[in-house]
């Protein structure tokens, strides 16, 4: 019984529990079917790594920029290495050209 | 159960008898002998005290047979793994009691197919739906009580348990879910063997999903309305 109800509240923690990724930016994936619009393949970004189209930053949800990757892709923007830890290990923090400005900006990539 | 037909029986018979007697005895305090006598009506009795009031017949009791379908229809608010969207219901009632009801009940949800479940860079399966997303089906066993019966209105209150499938296509979720149902409504006879049945329902309990989810809790709220019929 006791451990029916620790199970219960687990369940309910998992359910409200936050995440920094989303199906937009972030989420891992295999394939795109997984991402509201496109994974890009874990060759690159360990675990794969679902993002959207961009034209602008505007376009990329808080804490992302429009890299000049694919045509122009939201990534995360960084400052250091440990800044892209949270996606998991593989991830470094370069230099990137951005999308549209001419100018370069840091993002996290596959090592 | 011939245990069960005979309490009734006995019942239904004591309540003929009793029918019988108020019919044979209509609602007069006078005792027998203070009558007059119908051949020689009493000019001179005095004029009934207006201050006394008058009690007409009672209402008669509202009868409903032992048995009940309904069909349904209404929406159901869900979200994360609970399906939500249109819903459709059918419902077998049967008189447990007084004022107790079975209500046998299966339901169909139909939401968006939506995908909204991914995965968090820990690989952990977060699902993040709509109120109006994903699939359902279940089968639920409710008991609902009347709290009034000698109305047109009659307001009720059920609580059950059910067990469904749910699924969300576009994430290719499937599950399997047990919730529990509390609520209430109101039926309204609109003709002798049919009503019109509104009820609103907290459904909560907890599901299990493929994809790694495993458990996961289910809610949500859901309004019907619908016509009850009367078998026999």
């Amino acid at each position: 019984m006791r451990s029916a109800i620790l199970a219960a509240v687990a369940a309910l923690l998992a359910a409200c529990q936050s995440s920094d990724v989303s199906r937009e930016v972030g989420a891992r994936c295999d394939r795109s079917s997984e991402c509201d619009d496109r994974c890009l393949p874990a060759t690159d970004y360990p675990g794969g790594f679902c993002t959207t189209a961009c034209a602008t930053r505007d376009d990329c949800p808080s804490g992302a920029v429009c890299a000049e990757v694919d045509g122009g892709v939201c990534l995360f923007s960084c400052t250091t290495d440990a800044s892209c830890g949270f996606l998991g290990a593989g991830w470094r923090c370069t230099a990137s050209d951005l999308h549209g400005g001419g100018i370069q900006g840091m993002v996290c990539r596959g090592a | 159960m011939s245990r069960r037909l005979i309490a009734r029986l006995v019942l239904a018979l004591a309540g003929l008898g009793a029918a019988g007697a108020a019919r044979a005895q209509p609602a007069d305090p006078l005792p027998a002998e203070a009558h007059p006598t119908p051949a020689a009506p009493d000019l001179t009795a005095p004029a009934p005290d207006p201050s006394i009031p008058v009690t007409g017949p009672a209402a008669p009791a509202h009868t409903l047979g032992d048995q009940l379908i309904s069909a349904e229809a209404g929406a159901v608010a869900g979200g994360r793994v609970t399906p939500g969207g249109l819903r459709i219901a059918g419902h077998y009632l049967y008189q447990l009691s007084e004022v107790d009801w079975f209500d046998g009940m299966a339901a169909f949800t139909f939401g968006s197919g939506q995908g909204a479940c991914f995965r968090d860079r820990r690989d952990m399966v977060i699902c993040k739906h709509g109120a109006t997303d994903g699939t359902g089906v279940e089968i639920a066993a409710r008991v609902r009580r009347l709290l009034t019966q000698r109305s047109v209105f009659q307001p009720f209150a059920q609580g059950g348990v059910g067990l469904g499938l749910a699924r969300f296509s576009d994430d290719e979720l499937s599950g399997f879910t047990i919730p529990l149902h509390a609520g209430g409504g109101v039926r309204v006879e609109v003709a002798p063997m049919i009503a019109l049945v509104m009820e609103d329902e907290l459904e909560f309990g907890f599901g299990v999903f493929g994809r790694g989810l495993g458990l996961a809790p289910q809610l949500a709220f859901a309004v019907t309305v619908g016509l009850e019929f009367q078998l026999r």
